[in-house]
């Protein structure tokens, strides 16, 4: 039963949200039970396996990447690390998993390690900022020139601009600040 | 006059002219607070600044919201096991297991196959109470030798030795079994694979409303002619559970989605192996097949 694994990473390389959805129906549901079978809800099973969706988007862009196994394997062993590390936080003692599926061993390197701690409290700030917000500071860190930025959002002038750059990057600033990970990752 | 803010946006865009650059910096030596404020906007900018990634996590949410998935039943959720908890339970759980085993297969001494002890805790043998895939077959596990076919008068028949069989070589009967047409009633999308510690099966089932105690079967052959319909390595019987994916995926054809996973710890020598799903009423039905991965 051969799985269309490069398709996949494919798919996810490029966004594509027909292939996504695919992905999503084809083995949320089995990561899901896996997680559930672990300790956590739907939600937390939701949360994991949209980032190990991210984590393999991360890892594609190198052009050595290889899946050397199916892609559910590699998908689930992603999902197994990201899930194993949020109970070891929990627990002073060794975690034992109930797996559902073979997995592939993927070294904690290999998908981030704490830069991707670093990275998710990042982008879950970033995700709490209206949309304008996103669209506006998005292109400001590509380094988009503003009035490039004014043209693509519409936007009034470069100094109204400026200013609203100005706010949405001190509340961005802020929300990082006050979330509780930001002292454990020692940001400060 | 440039406010602080605008000075680190214009220091990190590599917009602050020449001579300002060594101002601010002198500034950032001085002043480790500034500094951590600066280093810390830089890595949110490395990050943010991947506009692919942005992209990809806005259609993830938009998808992730389309779904509900079901609580977890009681049974589901457990905390992941503490090995340091459950520590003790390894001798005696060994211990039951290997007397399991040798009830089951009394030729396993003979046949010099090794079934290997579990770990120290899996879902169906530590809990079967409270295991969502509580099974309701025995399982039979098979790894005798099987001997010679033999005709009426006793002579053997004039096939190639059992030792000589490439066991990676596929089994006509079975791979004719496998490119029959998927059931339409029962429509199953699953994965079997063998690991290092034994089978496991995943996936899904499609299905219009199943009894809620519908127990399937699932079968392990390996590549030997003679094993095949009458001797499988493995049977064990599976209980999918009903889960909600979404209502387009649902609506298809009014089917219900299930979940399947089963995991056996069973040590099997290299080989070629294949799976027959069937009902447990009806074993000679297949419902789905598929080579062991």
């Amino acid at each position: 039963m051969a799985e269309p694994g490069d398709n996949y990473l494919d798919t996810i390389r490029r966004g594509d949200a027909k292939g996504l959805r695919e992905i999503y129906a084809k083995y949320l549901p089995r990561i899901a039970r896996f997680i559930q079978m672990n300790g956590g809800s739907a939600e937390d099973a939701k949360d994991v396996f949209q980032e190990a969706i991210v984590r393999i988007y991360r890892k594609s862009k190198s052009p050595d990447f290889l899946i050397t196994s199916q892609f559910y394997t590699f998908l689930y062993g992603v999902c197994r690390n990201l899930w194993g590390n949020q109970l070891q936080k929990k627990s002073r003692t060794e975690l034992s998993l109930t797996d559902s599926h073979a997995y592939e061993q993927i070294p904690e390197t290999d998908t981030g390690g704490a830069k991707s701690e670093e990275d998710q409290l990042f982008w879950d700030a970033f995700a709490l900022l209206g949309q304008d917000c996103q669209q506006l500071l998005q292109l400001f860190f590509a380094k988009v020139k503003m009035e490039e930025i004014v043209k693509r959002l519409g936007l009034s002038s470069v100094g109204y601009a400026k200013k609203k750059k100005f706010k949405c990057k001190e509340k961005l600033v802020a929300l990082v600040k006050q979330d509780g990970r930001y002292l454990e990752l020692k940001l400060s | 006059m440039k406010s602080p803010g605008e000075k680190i946006d214009d220091y990190l865009n590599g917009a602050l002219p020449a001579s300002e650059v060594i101002v601010f910096e002198a500034s950032l030596r001085a002043d480790p607070k500034l500094a951590a404020e600066v280093e810390l906007q830089r890595r949110m900018q490395a990050v943010l600044s991947d506009s692919g990634e942005w992209e990809l996590r806005q259609t993830l949410r938009t998808i992730s919201e389309e779904y509900s998935l079901p609580a977890a039943s009681e049974a589901q959720v457990k905390p992941a096991s503490s090995t340091s908890k459950w520590w003790y339970l390894g001798p005696v759980l060994l211990v039951v297991v290997l007397a399991l085993v040798y009830i089951l297969d009394p030729f396993s001494s003979s046949s010099g196959e090794e079934v290997i002890a579990p770990p120290l805790k899996t879902e169906t043998e530590v809990e079967p109470s409270d295991s969502p895939l509580e099974l309701t077959t025995e399982d039979t596990i098979d790894l005798a030798p099987v001997a010679e076919p033999t005709d009426t008068s006793g002579q053997t028949r004039p096939e190639p030795p059992r030792d000589a069989r490439d066991p990676m070589a596929p089994l006509p009967a079975l791979e004719q079994v496998l490119a029959a047409e998927a059931n339409v009633v029962y429509d199953f999308e699953l994965s079997v694979n063998r690991t290092l510690e034994g089978i496991t099966l995943a996936g899904t089932l499609y299905a219009l409303d199943l009894p809620a105690d519908s127990t399937f079967l699932l079968r392990i052959f390996n590549n030997d002619p003679v094993r095949f319909p009458g001797r499988p390595v493995l049977t064990a019987g599976f209980r999918p559970e009903q889960i909600i994916v979404n209502e387009d995926r649902i609506a298809f054809g009014r089917k219900n989605a299930y979940a399947v996973a089963f995991s056996r710890v069973l040590k099997l020598p290299m080989g070629r192996y294949y799976y027959l799903v069937s009902t447990s009423t009806e074993p000679g039905v297949v419902l789905a097949s598929g080579r062991v991965e």
